[in-house]
């Protein structure tokens, strides 16, 4: 879009932006005439040529809800950015206990004033007019509760847009859209740093990393836990646990095209350490469900419901039984000689320990409560 | 003539019909019982029944009301080893399966006035099935165990 921001120290303002905070654009705006004729008046014609037109409408002189609708439905493709950042995602969870520290890196959008806000579990206006003024960082939490966090910047006459994630915990970039739409994620770009809670040990030297904490729950995010059952939305996930040589942990998620409500396997083949140095220390996967909840699309599909109403049986789960996983998942740590680690949705979080005597399985002491623990956002044995 | 063939004919019908509904509960007792006996997976079995019927957990109470066994107490858990009760309860298996007299051997359990059937070869994806049967060995309901 039309302006940029800068908060590297440089901080820069293009014509358009400098224009409009001049006093000059404030009368402008007072007298009810929006930005357009500010800028042609200001910057000539260099400056409709930066202003996007469609259907003969100028973007900065909508000034009706179907003026900006029709501007919007007739934006040309040429006009469009490149989309999200490449291997970015559209969301970003927070873990009750964690807190946030968001600050300002860039903007590059017209808006004014373009309000730029976080939602969810933790909540606050960072930007009141976030095109033109770098804000100021926050700190917000510890989050009450888990969730999804909203980062939503909201042009005056278009509306939010979408944003996008990219990075590992705990530092993180968000590149936000306001509604205009343009598909440039960089309206707002801030950065995303989190603290987790403290935690006494937990006994498990994985479970003790806070980034492997969150992944391993990103994890079951994946895994759409409180999807209903059947939909076809809840389905295990999981992966290989690595261990860097300064004795961190990585949760990498290795998604399985096969997965159902009641089965994930890791795919064969070479799975290469995602860092140089690093060596698996584990697998891991998710169990989506609570006690006696419907399984569909459990095989043989000859004998079990896959779809509610197909009146077949139904198989119903038992997360915590056996000692937290199936025998194949015992015999999985078995063979890798290494834990396997499940989550589910009961709360807990069990370690299978390999060459467990089969006797042993349901007496498996290696478990934590993520649910209610003594410590919020912590691992609790 | 035609008509003492036809009648023939279906007072043999009927007396084969009257014969099939009452042979399968004893059918068995002339061969090998159908009942596995009592080793270290009815022993996790056992535990598991126990552990489900003193829980608080609001699924298993739902499920629980569902099979008709609230209330019913872990001294009341029994490994069945009459063979007309695990034959059927096999035959039931094997409808659910979708095969015939298959001869499979099950750990049967009776659970107050229900049976828990398991045979490990039933799996829904990796997890073994405990599936439940009414005294009319109307199935009720199947739970991953292990």
């Amino acid at each position: 879009m039309s302006s940029s921001l800068a908060a590297n120290g440089n901080t820069r303002l293009n014509r358009t932006a400098s224009r409009w905070l001049s006093p000059r654009v404030g009368v402008f705006r007072a007298a009810g005439l929006v930005g357009a004729a500010a800028c042609l008046i200001l910057l000539g014609p260099g400056c409709a040529e930066r202003i996007p037109v469609e259907m003969g409408k100028q973007a900065l002189v909508l000034k009706s809800a179907a003026d900006s609708a029709e501007f919007r439905s007739n934006l040309r493709s040429t006009q469009l950015g490149s989309g999200p950042p490449a291997g970015s995602t559209n969301q970003l969870a927070i873990y009750t206990g964690e807190s946030i520290t968001l600050a300002f890196v860039s903007s590059e959008c017209a808006g004014v004033p373009d309000v730029m806000e976080v939602r969810g579990p933790v909540a606050a206006v960072l930007g009141s007019n976030a095109c033109v003024d770098p804000w100021p960082s926050q700190t917000l939490g510890p989050s009450p509760s888990d969730g999804i966090l909203d980062f939503v910047l909201t042009d005056p006459r278009f509306g939010r847009g979408p944003y996008a994630v990219t990075g590992t915990y705990p530092d993180y970039t968000v590149y936000v859209e306001d509604g205009f739409m343009d598909f440039d994620y960089n309206d707002n770009i801030l950065s995303c740093h989190f603290t987790p809670p403290n935690c006494l040990p937990s006994g498990d030297p994985v479970l003790d990393d806070p980034a492997a904490r969150h992944q391993f729950r990103d994890g079951l995010n994946a895994s759409s836990p409180n999807a209903p059952p059947g939909t076809g939305q809840k389905h295990e996930h999981g992966g290989i646990v690595w261990k860097r040589p300064d004795n961190t942990y990585l949760f990498q998620d290795i998604p399985d095209a096969g997965a159902t409500e009641c089965h994930y396997a890791l795919s064969g083949g070479n799975h290469p350490p995602p860092e140089p140095g690093m060596i698996p220390a584990g697998g891991w996967h998710t169990h989506p469900h609570t006690n006696n909840q419907k399984m569909y699309g459990c095989e043989p599909a000859t004998m079990w419901s896959q779809v509610p109403g197909d009146h077949k049986p139904v198989a119903h789960a038992a997360p915590n039984s056996n000692g937290g996983g199936s025998e194949p998942d015992w015999s999985a740590a078995d063979n890798a000689g290494i834990p396997m680690y499940i989550i589910n949705n009961m709360g807990r979080v069990w370690r299978l320990d390999p060459n467990t005597p089969q006797t042993q399985h349901p007496f498996n002491n290696h478990h934590w409560n993520w649910k209610n623990p003594s410590t919020a956002g912590c691992f609790t044995p | 003539m035609k008509r003492k063939n036809c009648l023939a004919i279906a007072w043999t019908a009927a007396c084969f019909g009257i014969l099939t509904t009452h042979v399968p509960i004893g059918a068995s007792e002339a061969g090998s019982s159908q009942c596995k006996a009592a080793d270290s997976i009815s022993t996790r079995v056992n535990g598991f029944i126990s552990d489900l019927l003193l829980s608080t957990d609001s699924g298993d109470i739902a499920m629980r009301d569902t099979v008709g066994i609230n209330g019913v107490q872990p001294s009341q858990v029994a490994l069945v080893t009459d063979s007309r009760i695990c034959s059927r309860l096999a035959s039931e298996i094997d409808h659910l399966a979708g095969v015939n007299n298959s001869g499979r051997v099950i750990y049967a359990f009776s659970v107050g006035n229900t049976f828990g059937a398991l045979d490990p070869t039933i799996k829904a994806s990796e997890w073994v099935q405990l599936l439940f049967y009414d005294n009319h060995y109307k199935f009720l309901w199947s739970v991953s165990v292990f």
